[in-house]
């Protein structure tokens, strides 16, 4: 009875299902990055008006720059996270992990104004990835879950750490780091089959 | 239990038709030209940076050359002037490339000897002085002027250089000659306000091109230039005919910046027929195959191909062009074609997609090279990929 539970349920995780959560994704990126670009108009204010160094604007403005892939990267790998470990994270919950990625370009404007750009940096890294990890731990009550989403989470923003410091060869370095995600993702739909309708990551 | 799961097995859902499935793969080619109008904005704004550092590079080593006919007057200031007679100049430009960073300029040195003769009826005063505007923060060799046969050391100021001489000692015909070498970059040019004069420019640059009067000779083999002009107008008849300060300049003018981005956005005019191809050929596979590829997998093959534009664009600012190319391209073949292999778990189909992924790129790189003839063979290269589309279609059957 137990087994026929499982079976004759309506598949959650169907194709349409990874279509629509792909397209509110790039929506919610969109929207998201824009708001992060609202934070550049205020730093560029701030720094008319003295409270912000020129040199954190400019590493300030060049982590904005890459606010969109960063939301939409975290995004997507939580929809992976979502299909491998089958817990529901629902619409609400996907846009406010995105606000608080959002949220960390203000934060991090707000924190420079006082502290060294490096060390604000990783103070504003450690808030946000603790919110989220602390937040998808509340979801899934799963550890492995969470240990995934804030290995992503760290790496990314180490990532764009490394490519806002390197100058000139961070366009080297952000295609090859694009053409491994492309690979990554390619690997992971390799591994994503459709059983009974159903995604399973294996 | 087991026949509890069989029914379940058996309902397949039914697949999306091909012809929806083609509409739906179109709409995503368009999506994806989004994605290399981002590449395009990202290259217009290294583009940006690369000429604003190139310029900030040939600054410094010295700028415009600009080398005005010498004159004798009673003092370097006044606007009183005698002009030459004969006038000759030779210039002689030798480029180099500067690099900060990843940025380069070329910039050029250049060796000037001037040589001429004044006719001294008109010089009154017993002390004249010969000015010769030129900037002075630019000469790195000056040589003593040589006139009438004695040589005379030049004295410098912060525009032009100059040299007193004892005027009254001197034959009728005063003749004149000196040579410095110069440093400078984007062009030379070269100032002529006398009777009778003969300028010539030669050198190495890379892309030469003449400006203000066309001269009467001219060659550009490659890198190898020379340019000569020859005028008989005598400074009055100049004088009447153009305001003193709009004497037409005569010269060259060089490119300082990198063409490199250039030959990226033009692989970039190629990126929607490549991808609408890659997708023409994988579909055809799939039907071929009598396997369902899903449209998520589609959208990364063609995310694959957008990101080759950007791994060519930021290797070719390390490495040629043509070794950027031959990398970028492999890597993004390979992934594809690896992509496809395991996929569609057939190593044939992972082969053919590879070597016509291969020969995409190959005639792109040839039509990236051809200049002239890049309409006739592209246009020939689509009638043969449209053939070997309808050859494939005929495999389709209901």
């Amino acid at each position: 009875m137990e087994k026929c539970d499982q079976i004759c349920r309506k598949p959650k995780y169907t194709m349409s299902w990874l279509g629509l959560h792909c397209l509110f994704v790039f929506g919610a990126s969109v929207v998201l990055a824009l708001l992060a670009g609202g934070v550049y108009t205020i730093s560029s204010h701030r720094m008319n008006s003295g409270l912000f160094t020129e040199s954190s604007y400019k590493l300030l403005s060049d982590a904005i720059d890459y606010s969109f892939a960063m939301i939409s990267v975290t995004l997507v790998s939580l929809m992976m996270v979502d299909v491998i470990f089958r817990k529901g994270i629902n619409y609400i919950q996907y846009g406010l992990i995105g606000c608080a990625l959002a949220l960390f370009y203000l934060l991090l404007l707000a924190i420079s104004e006082k502290l060294p750009f490096a060390a604000s940096y990783i103070i504003v890294t450690a808030m946000t990835v603790g919110l989220i990890g602390w937040f998808i731990k509340g979801i899934t009550e799963n550890s492995k879950a969470v240990k995934l989403t804030v290995g992503i989470l760290v790496v990314e923003y180490a990532l764009i750490y490394l490519l806002i410091s390197i100058g000139s060869m961070a366009l080297l370095v952000g295609s090859i780091v694009l053409f491994v995600l492309i690979a990554v993702a390619m690997y992971f739909t390799l591994r994503l089959r459709i059983e009974d309708e159903e995604l399973i990551i294996k | 239990m087991d026949n509890i799961q069989t029914p379940v097995q058996v309902q397949v859902k039914r697949p999306m038709t091909y012809g929806t499935k083609a509409l739906l793969l179109g709409l995503q080619c368009c999506l994806l030209m989004i994605g290399t109008l981002v590449v395009w904005v990202i290259l217009d704004s290294r583009e940006g940076l690369s000429d604003k550092v190139a310029g900030q590079i040939a600054k410094e080593w010295g700028g415009k050359v600009e080398i005005a006919t010498p004159t004798i007057q009673e003092n370097p200031d006044t606007a009183v002037r005698l002009y030459p007679e004969t006038f000759n100049c030779k210039a002689t430009v030798e480029t180099q490339t500067l690099h900060r960073s990843i940025y380069e300029a070329e910039v050029f040195n250049a060796r000037v000897a001037i040589s001429g003769s004044f006719n001294t009826d008109k010089v009154a005063a017993d002390s004249m002085y010969v000015r010769l505007t030129v900037n002075p923060g630019q000469i790195v060799k000056l040589s003593p002027l040589t006139i009438g046969g004695k040589s005379i050391n030049w004295e410098q100021s912060d525009s032009y250089i100059y040299a007193k001489i004892d005027a009254t000692a001197q034959p009728d015909t005063l003749e004149f000659a000196t040579d410095f070498d110069i440093h400078g970059s984007s062009s030379l040019y070269i100032k002529d306000m006398a009777d009778a004069s003969s300028i010539s420019i030669e050198g190495e640059a890379g892309h030469p091109s003449f400006s203000g009067i066309l001269p009467n000779q001219r060659s550009v083999q490659g890198r190898n230039f020379s340019a000569l002009w020859e005028f008989e107008t005598p400074v009055g008849a100049k004088k009447a005919e153009y305001h003193h300060y709009d004497i037409p300049e005569v010269g060259a003018k060089f490119l300082v910046g990198v063409d490199r981005y250039q030959k990226v956005s033009r692989a970039l005019k190629y990126a929607f027929i490549i991808i609408v191809l890659t997708f023409m050929s994988v579909f055809d596979a799939e039907i071929m195959m009598k396997r369902n590829i899903p449209l998520l997998n589609y959208f990364l093959i063609g995310a694959a191909l957008v990101i080759f534009y950007t791994l060519l664009l930021s290797f070719s600012e390390h490495a040629s062009f043509g070794v950027a190319y031959l990398i970028a391209s492999a890597m993004t073949v390979l992934l594809i074609s690896g992509y496809l292999w395991r996929m569609l778990r057939s190593r044939n189909v992972g082969l053919v997609i590879g070597s016509i992924l291969t020969a995409i790129y190959g005639c792109c790189y040839i039509l990236l090279s051809l200049e002239s003839y890049a309409l006739l063979l592209g246009s020939l290269i689509l009638f043969i990929s449209l053939a070997a589309m309808m050859y494939g279609s005929l495999h389709i059957k209901h």
